[in-house]
C-alpha cells in the first residue's frame, strides 16, 4: 500500500542543444493525507519541476506519481485538466488574480468549474476577507490578494493545495500571516498542503520537509513537532 | 542612426511579426483600394483611347438621308481638316446564321483587299482573311456575339423583295473573323429589320452589294489622334469640325437631291413602260387560255349529247328486247301447247296413215266405175247427138221449106233470074243434105241400141264399186285432211320452233349488244367526267390567273402611283454628322469609368480610418510590452525623439511597405478586376495599368501619415514618462465596474465567465473601438455589396412589373393613315392586347442652368394611360393623380433639377421649341427620366396639339414569341419601331452579373478587413492576457472553456460590430448607389432582408475563421507562464 501521495523515480529531462539536462532525476518522496509538506531547495534545484509535475501542469518522462491511489503519470491532456480541476488547488507566488473580477468572483471562477465546491463566502470569511469580497484585486493589498488566491484554491475543495512561494512577493509580516493561514487550513480542513519555497526558515512548521538539490531529493524527513507559523522567523 | 539601433528595430519587427503584418496589411488594403479605384478610371480611358487610336475609330460619321456618293467622299477627302476617309455601305438584312437561327445581319461593304490597317474603323483580323469578292464575308466578333460558328460556315441572307437586286450573292461564306472598334460594347444595335436588333456584323466586299452609294462616310480629323478622346480638347476640336461640316453638308446634299430626282423620274418612266408591256403579255396569255377552254367546252358538250343518244338507244333496245322476250315467251307457250296436241294425236294419225295405204284398190274400182260412167256418158252423149241431129234435120227441113217459100215469093215478085237460079240450087243442095242426114241418123240409133245393152250387163258390179268408192271418198277426205292437217301442224310446229329459236338467238344477241353498248356508254361517261373536271380546273386556273393578273396590275399601278407620289414628295436630303458619342461603347465607357472614380471617394477613407486604428492599438500594446525597455533606454540616455523614432520606424516601415504593396497590387488588381467585370460588355483588349504617381504617391503619403500619427498618439505619453517609473511594471489596469453591473437583473443572471467577458470588452476602449469600426466596416461593405445587387435587381422588377406595366412600345410613322393604324391595331387585337396612344419624344427639362435629357410622354387619354402606368410616390406608395392638365416628373429628374410640385420647369421638345409647365407631382421611376404631360397642359403650353404616334401596348406575349411579334410588326410599313421591354430587362440582367463580380471584390475586401482587425485584436488580447490564460488553465479549464473564455469577447464584439455595420451599411449603400447611378437611371434604395442576413452570416463566418486560426496560439500558452514573475 502506497502513501497518500507518492513520487516514484520521477524523471524530467530538458533537451538543451546537444546536452540533456535532468530537471528531475529519479525523484522519490511520499506524503500522507493532512500533512503540511515543505519542498525546499535553492533556485534551479528542480523544485518548480516537481511542482509542475505534481500540479498536473507538466508531464514526467519516467516514473509514477500516485495521488490518492491514482497514478497521474501518463494521463492524457484532458484527464490531466480534470485532475487539476478536481484535485489540485494552486496558490501562486504572484496571486494571479483576474484583475477584472472582484475577490468573490475570482473565487467563484474556480468554484464554478468543480464538482463539490465549498461555499465561496464562507471560504472568503475563513481567509479573513469577509468585508472585502466585492473589491477588485487592484483595491487589495498583496497579502489580501494572496488570501484571495488561497481562498480560490480552497474553494475547489481539492485533495491537495500547492503553494508556489506563497510568501515570495510579500513582506515579512504578511508572509507570516499567509503561512499561518496555510497551516491553519491544513490542520482545520485536513488537506494536504505543499509549500514550495527556497526559504529554509519555513521548514520548522512543516510536518514533512523534502529538500531538493540538482534535481534530486536530497533529504526527506518528518517533523514530529512542527512549530506554529508565528514562531518562525527569517 | 546607430547600427545597433536598426538591429533593434529589425529584431522587434521579427519578434512581433504578426503585428507588423497587421499594420502592413491594413495599409496595403487602404492604399490598394484607393490607388486601385483612382487609377481604374484613367487606366480605362487611356487604354480605350489607345485602342481607338490604333484602330482609327471615326471622329465623325457622316450619314446622308439619301445616301452618299463617290463625289461626296472625294469632297470630304479633299478637306484640309480631314485626315482619313472611309466610305461604307451598310445594309441590314435578315439572315440565317450557320446555327440556323434567323437573325438580323448588318453588312459593311467596303474594299478590304488592301491597306485595311489605315482604314477608318480599321478592323483587326483574328482568323482567316478579308473578303475579296462577292459571296465572302468576315464575321465581327462583338461582345454580344454568341454563335458557335467559324471560318468556313455560310450565312444565308433573306433580303426583302425590293432589295433582292442589291445583293450579288445571298449566301455568304465566312472567310475570316475580326473585331471592329465600332462594335465594342454589349449595348444592342437597333435596326428597322426583323426583330429590330442586329446580331450579326459582317464585312463584305464592295462587289457583294450592287450600289454606287454609301450610307456612311467615316472620317478621322487631323490632329484628333494626339488628343485624349475623353478630354475636352478633343471635344472642342471635333465640335469645330462638326460645325464647319454643317454648311458643307448642305451644298453636297443639294447636289445629291438633283441626281435623285432625275434618277427617280427615269426609273418611273421605265417602270411604266415595263408595266404596260407586261400587261399586254399577260392579257395575250390569258386570251389564249380562254380560247382553249372554250374549245374544250364544246367538245365536252358534243360528248354529252352522244352519251344521251346512246342512253336512249339502249333504253329503246331494252324495251324492244323486253317485248321480244314477251313474244318469245308466248310463242314458246304456244309451241309447247302445239307440241302437246301433236303428241296426243300422233297415234290416231298413224292409224289413218295405215288405212290410206288401201288407196290403190280404190283407184282400180274407180277406174272401173269411171269406164262405166264414161260408157254411160258416151251413150248419153250419143243419144244427145242423135236427138240434136234429128233436131238439126227438122231445122234443115224447115230451112228448105222457107227457102222454097222465099223462092215461090221471089218468083211471084218477079225476082231476077239469077236470084231465082241461086234459090233453085240452094233448094236442090238443101234436099241432098237432108237425105244424107236422115241416113246417118238411122245408123247412130242402131249403135246406141247396142251399147246400151252392154252397159246394162256390168251395172251391178259397178254399183258396188261405186258404193265402195263413195265410202272411201267420204272418209278419205277427212283422213287425208286429218293427216294433212297433222303434218301441216307438225310442219308448223317445227317452223314455229325454228322461228322461236332464231328469235331467242337474236334476242340474246340483242341483249349482248345492249350490254356492250352500255359498257361503251359507261366509258364514254367516264371520259366525259374526266374531261369536265379538267375543264373546270382549267376554268378555275384561268380565274386565278385573271385575278392574279388583276391584282398584279393593281399593285403595279399602285406602285407606280406611289413612285410618282414619292417623286412629288421628294424632300431635300440632309447630312447628319455624328460624333463618337453615338458609339455605345464610347458613351458607356465614359459613364462607367466616372462611376468607379466616384467610388474612390468613399471606401478608402474608411480603410484609412481602420488602418489608423489598427496602428494605434498595435503600437499601444507594443510600447506597453516594451515599457521596461523604453525605461532602460531612457536611463541609458537615449532622447525622447530617438525612442519615439523606433516606433515611428516600426510603424512607418510597415506603412510604407504596405503602401508599396497596396500600390503594386491595387493599381493592377482593381482596374483589371473592374475591367474584367466590364469586359462582358466590351471587347477591348486588356487594360494597361501603368504606375500613376499622380494618384499613388498622395495615397501612400496619406496612409503612412495616418499610421504615423496613430503611432505618435500611442507612444507619446509613455515616452514622456520618467525612466524610474517605466522600470517598474505597469500596474495592471484596474478592474472597474461597468454600467451593466448596475442593471442587477441582467448582471446577477450572467455567469461570471460572461461577466469577465463583459468587463474585458469595456476595459480597452481603443480596441473596442477598433473592432467595432473594423467589423462594422466589414459588414457595411458586405451589406453594400449585396445591396447594390438588390438595388439593381429592384430596378428591373419595380420599373417593369410595377411601374411601367406595358411591355411593348410601337412607334408609328408620323404620316400614318387611319387605315394603316387600323391594320396595326387589328393585329394587336389578335394578340389580345390593350393599347393606348401617346406622343413620345426626346427633349430636355431645364431649370436655370441645369439641363437634363428627358423623354416627354403626352398620352392621348390620361385616364387610360394611368392604367398602363403606376404613378406613385416612392416613399408613401400613394398614387399620384394624373389627368389632362397634369405635369409629372420622375423622382431622379426632380431631385437633380431641385424641383418640387408647384415649381415651374422649362421643357424643350424635339423640335427645340421651349415652353414652361408647372409641375403637379413627382413619381417613382428608376430607368430614364420622363416628363409626363397631360394633353391639355401640353397644348396650352405649346399652343398646338401633339400627334399620338406611339402605342403603349399591354399584352401577354411569351418571351419566346416576342421576336415573331416584332418581325410581324415591322412588316407594316407604318411601324417605325417596336420594342419589348424584355430586351431592356436582358441588358439589366447582364449588368447584374457584372455587379456580382464587384460584390465578390467587396466580399474579399471585407474579409481581409475582418481578418486583419479581428486577428490583430485577438492576438493582442491573448498576448496581453497570457498570464491570465495560463492561470485559468492551471485552475483546470478545459481547452474548450479556455477558448470560450477568450473568444466569447471576440464574438460578442464582432456581433456588436456587425449590427452597427448593418446600419452603417444602409448609409454606405445609399451613398454608393447615389454616387454610382448615372443621370438616366435611379437605382433602388432598398436592401432585401436576406442581404442583411448574408452580411451578418459572412461576418460571423470570418470571426469563426479567425478564432480557429488563433486557437493554436491559445493551446501553445504554457501553464508555467503563470508562475513567472511579473516583468
Amino acid at each position: 500500500m502506497c502513501a497518500y501521495i507518492a513520487f516514484k523515480d520521477v524523471c524530467k529531462y530538458y533537451q538543451n542543444g546537444e546536452t540533456k539536462i535532468a530537471a528531475a532525476d529519479h525523484v522519490c518522496f511520499e506524503a500522507e493525507k493532512g500533512e503540511l509538506v515543505v519542498i525546499v531547495g535553492p533556485s534551479g534545484a528542480g523544485k518548480t519541476t516537481v511542482l509542475n509535475i505534481l500540479g498536473g501542469m507538466d508531464d514526467c518522462d519516467a516514473g509514477e506519481i500516485w495521488i490518492d491511489g491514482q497514478n497521474i503519470a501518463g494521463l492524457k491532456a484532458r484527464q490531466m485538466t480534470a485532475y487539476r480541476r478536481k484535485d489540485v488547488g494552486f496558490v501562486f507566488q504572484f496571486y494571479n488574480l483576474v484583475q477584472n473580477l472582484t475577490a468573490k468572483e475570482n473565487v467563484e471562477l474556480a468554484s464554478e468549474i468543480c464538482d463539490h465546491p465549498l461555499p465561496v463566502e464562507e471560504v472568503l470569511a475563513q481567509v479573513g476577507l469577509k468585508d472585502r469580497m466585492q473589491n477588485f484585486p487592484a483595491q487589495l493589498s498583496g497579502g489580501e490578494q494572496q488570501r484571495v488566491s488561497i481562498a480560490r484554491a480552497i474553494a475547489k475543495n481539492p485533495k491537495l493545495l500547492l503553494c508556489d512561494e506563497p510568501t515570495g512577493a510579500l513582506d515579512y509580516v504578511t508572509g507570516k500571516q499567509i503561512l499561518k493561514l496555510l497551516y491553519d487550513t491544513c490542520k482545520e480542513t485536513g488537506k494536504t498542503v505543499f509549500i514550495i519555497t527556497h526559504n529554509q526558515a519555513i521548514c520548522p512548521m512543516a510536518d514533512r520537509v523534502i529538500r531538493i538539490k540538482n534535481g534530486k531529493v536530497q533529504q526527506m524527513r518528518t517533523n514530529p513537532h512542527p512549530v506554529s507559523a508565528d514562531e518562525i522567523e527569517w | 542612426m546607430k547600427k545597433n539601433y536598426w538591429k533593434m528595430v529589425f529584431r522587434t519587427i521579427k519578434e512581433s511579426f504578426s503585428r507588423f503584418l497587421a499594420i502592413f496589411l491594413i495599409t496595403a488594403l487602404g492604399v490598394g483600394f484607393l490607388v486601385g479605384l483612382l487609377c481604374t478610371s484613367p487606366d480605362i480611358r487611356t487604354s480605350v483611347d489607345g485602342y481607338y487610336d490604333a484602330h482609327n475609330l471615326f471622329d465623325l460619321d457622316i450619314k446622308g438621308t439619301m445616301g452618299l456618293t463617290e463625289a461626296d467622299v472625294q469632297a470630304m477627302d479633299s478637306r484640309p481638316e480631314t485626315e482619313t476617309v472611309t466610305a461604307v455601305y451598310q445594309k441590314d438584312v435578315l439572315a440565317d446564321n450557320p446555327d440556323g437561327q434567323n437573325q438580323v445581319a448588318r453588312l459593311h461593304a467596303a474594299d478590304y483587299t488592301n491597306d485595311v490597317e489605315h482604314m477608318v474603323n480599321s478592323p483587326e483580323l483574328l482568323e482567316g482573311r478579308y473578303p475579296e469578292k462577292a459571296g465572302e464575308c468576315v464575321l465581327l466578333k462583338t461582345p454580344s456575339f454568341s454563335g458557335s460558328f467559324s471560318v468556313g460556315d455560310t450565312i444565308a441572307l433573306h433580303p426583302e423583295e425590293e432589295d433582292e437586286e442589291l445583293f450579288a450573292n445571298t449566301s455568304l461564306e465566312i472567310v475570316g473573323i475580326a473585331s471592329s472598334p465600332l462594335y465594342t460594347a454589349l449595348e444592342n444595335v437597333t435596326s428597322s429589320v426583323g426583330n429590330g436588333i442586329v446580331s450579326l456584323f459582317l464585312l463584305v466586299d464592295t462587289e457583294e452589294l450592287d450600289t454606287d452609294l454609301y450610307t456612311d462616310i467615316y472620317v478621322t480629323v487631323q490632329e484628333a489622334r494626339a488628343l485624349h478622346t475623353f478630354g475636352s480638347a478633343y471635344d472642342t476640336l471635333i465640335n469645330a469640325e462638326k460645325d464647319s461640316l454643317k454648311s458643307f453638308g448642305k451644298e453636297r446634299a443639294a447636289v445629291r437631291d438633283q441626281e435623285i430626282r432625275s434618277e427617280a423620274e427615269d426609273k418611273l418612266a421605265d417602270a411604266e413602260q415595263e408595266y404596260q408591256e407586261k400587261k399586254a403579255d399577260t392579257e395575250e396569255e390569258l386570251a389564249d387560255a380562254r380560247k382553249k377552254l372554250d374549245d374544250a367546252k364544246k367538245e365536252l358538250d358534243d360528248g354529252k349529247k352522244e352519251i344521251e343518244d346512246g342512253e336512249k338507244e339502249i333504253s329503246d333496245g331494252k324495251k324492244e328486247l323486253k317485248e321480244a322476250k314477251k313474244q318469245l315467251d308466248s310463242s314458246k307457250k304456244q309451241l309447247d301447247s302445239a307440241k302437246r296436241k301433236l303428241d296426243a294425236s300422233a297415234p290416231e294419225i298413224e292409224k289413218i296413215r295405215e288405212t290410206l295405204k288401201n288407196k290403190a284398190a280404190i283407184e282400180e274400182a274407180r277406174t272401173q266405175v269411171a269406164q262405166y260412167d264414161n260408157g254411160m256418158a258416151q251413150l248419153e252423149a250419143a243419144q244427145v247427138e242423135l236427138e240434136k241431129g234429128q233436131a238439126q234435120l227438122k231445122q234443115s227441113e224447115d230451112e228448105l221449106n222457107r227457102i222454097k217459100l222465099d223462092y215461090e215469093a221471089a218468083k211471084a215478085a218477079g225476082a231476077e233470074d239469077e236470084q231465082l237460079a241461086a234459090y233453085v240450087r240452094a233448094i236442090a243442095e238443101g234436099e241432098a243434105k237432108l237425105e244424107a242426114a236422115s241416113e246417118q241418123l238411122k245408123s247412130a240409133s242402131a249403135e246406141i241400141e247396142n251399147k246400151n245393152a252392154a252397159l246394162l250387163a256390168s251395172f251391178e258390179a259397178v254399183e258396188k264399186a261405186r258404193a265402195q268408192i263413195t265410202e272411201w271418198d267420204k272418209n278419205y277426205k277427212t283422213m287425208v285432211s286429218a293427216v294433212n292437217s297433222y303434218d301441216k301442224a307438225v310442219e308448223k310446229y317445227k317452223k314455229g320452233k325454228k322461228q322461236y329459236e332464231s328469235g331467242l338467238a337474236s334476242y340474246n344477241k340483242g341483249l349482248k349488244k345492249i350490254r356492250e353498248s352500255e359498257e361503251k356508254l359507261e366509258e364514254a361517261k367516264q371520259t366525259y367526267a374526266d374531261g369536265l373536271k379538267e375543264y373546270q380546273n382549267g376554268e378555275a386556273e384561268y380565274a386565278d390567273g385573271r385575278k392574279e393578273a388583276d391584282e398584279a396590275y393593281a399593285e403595279a399601278e399602285e406602285k407606280i402611283e406611289d413612285a410618282r407620289q414619292e417623286i412629288n414628295d421628294l424632300k431635300a436630303s440632309e447630312w447628319y454628322v455624328l460624333k463618337r458619342n453615338t458609339n455605345p461603347s464610347y458613351v458607356s465607357i465614359d459613364g462607367n469609368s466616372d462611376k468607379v472614380a466616384a467610388l474612390a471617394k468613399v471606401f478608402p477613407i474608411f480603410f484609412f480610418m481602420v488602418a489608423a486604428l489598427v496602428a494605434l492599438t498595435t503600437m499601444t500594446r507594443m510600447v506597453e510590452e516594451e515599457r521596461v525597455q523604453i525605461g532602460t533606454m531612457k536611463a541609458l540616455g537615449y532622447a525622447k525623439g530617438a525612442i519615439l523614432t523606433k516606433y515611428l520606424l516600426y510603424a512607418g516601415t510597415a506603412g510604407i511597405l504596405g503602401s508599396v504593396a497596396g500600390i503594386l497590387i491595387g493599381q493592377v488588381l482593381f482596374p483589371t478586376v473592374l475591367w474584367n467585370a466590364y469586359s462582358m460588355m466590351y471587347s477591348f483588349p486588356m487594360v494597361d495599368t501603368p504606375f500613376l504617381p499622380k494618384y499613388a504617391l498622395p495615397a501612400a503619403a496619406a496612409a503612412v501619415l495616418s499610421v504615423l500619427a496613430a503611432t505618435i498618439s500611442a507612444c507619446g505619453s509613455i515616452v514622456k514618462e520618467c525612466p524610474s517609473r517605466l522600470m517598474l511594471p505597469k500596474a495592471p489596469k484596474a478592474g472597474k465596474r461597468i454600467w451593466l453591473e448596475y442593471i442587477k437583473p441582467v448582471w446577477s443572471r450572467m455567469r461570471f465567465t460572461h461577466k469577465v467577458t463583459a468587463r474585458n470588452m469595456f476595459r480597452y476602449k481603443k480596441r473596442l473601438c477598433m473592432t467595432l469600426v473594423g467589423i462594422a466596416g466589414c459588414t457595411a461593405l458586405l451589406v453594400t455589396g449585396f445591396g447594390i445587387r438588390d438595388s439593381i435587381s429592384d430596378i428591373v422588377e419595380v420599373q417593369y412589373e410595377q411601374l411601367q406595366k406595358y411591355g411593348l412600345t410601337v412607334g408609328l410613322s408620323e404620316d400614318i393613315s387611319g387605315r394603316e393604324r387600323k391594320e396595326v391595331t387589328d393585329y394587336l387585337d389578335t394578340l389580345d392586347a390593350s393599347y393606348t396612344a401617346l406622343h413620345m419624344e426626346q427633349g430636355k427639362a431645364i431649370v436655370g442652368e441645369l439641363q437634363e435629357d428627358v423623354y416627354l410622354d403626352v398620352p392621348q387619354d390620361a385616364d387610360t394611360f394611368a392604367s398602363f402606368m403606376t404613378f406613385r410616390d416612392r416613399k408613401t406608395q400613394e398614387t399620384v393623380p394624373f389627368d389632362e392638365s397634369s405635369v409629372l416628373l420622375t423622382e431622379k429628374l426632380a431631385s437633380t433639377l431641385g424641383v418640387q410640385p408647384g415649381d415651374t420647369v422649362t421643357i424643350e421638345n424635339g423640335d427645340e421649341k421651349r415652353f414652361a409647365v408647372t409641375v403637379t407631382g413627382v413619381v417613382e421611376n428608376y430607368i430614364r427620366a420622363y416628363v409626363y404631360i397631360g394633353r391639355d397642359a401640353y397644348r396650352d403650353a405649346l399652343g398646338e396639339d401633339a400627334d399620338y404616334t406611339t402605342l403603349a401596348v399591354l399584352c401577354e406575349v411569351p418571351v419566346s414569341e416576342e421576336n415573331q411579334v416584332i418581325t410581324t410588326l415591322h412588316q407594316f410599313s407604318c411601324v417605325g419601331s417596336a420594342t419589348f421591354i424584355s430586351s431592356s430587362i436582358q441588358s439589366f440582367e447582364n449588368m447584374l452579373s457584372k455587379i456580382d463580380f464587384i460584390v465578390i471584390v467587396l466580399i474579399i475586401c471585407a474579409a481581409i478587413l475582418a481578418f486583419v482587425v479581428l486577428y490583430n485584436l485577438t492576438n493582442i488580447n491573448i498576448s496581453e492576457r497570457q498570464r491570465e490564460i495560463a492561470t485559468i488553465k492551471v485552475l483546470g479549464f478545459y481547452s474548450g472553456e479556455v477558448d470560450a473564455y477568450i473568444f466569447r469577447e471576440t464574438f460578442l464584439l464582432s456581433l456588436l460590430g456587425a449590427v452597427c455595420g448593418l446600419f452603417a451599411g444602409i448609409a454606405l449603400h445609399r451613398f454608393v448607389v447615389v454616387t454610382v447611378e448615372v443621370s438616366n437611371i435611379m437605382f433602388g434604395r432598398n436592401i432585401y432582408p436576406q442581404s442583411y442576413i448574408y452580411s451578418l452570416a459572412l461576418t460571423l463566418l470570418f470571426t469563426v475563421l479567425v478564432c480557429l486560426a488563433l486557437r493554436r496560439r491559445l493551446k501553445k500558452i504554457n501553464m508555467v507562464e503563470s508562475l513567472k514573475s511579473l516583468d
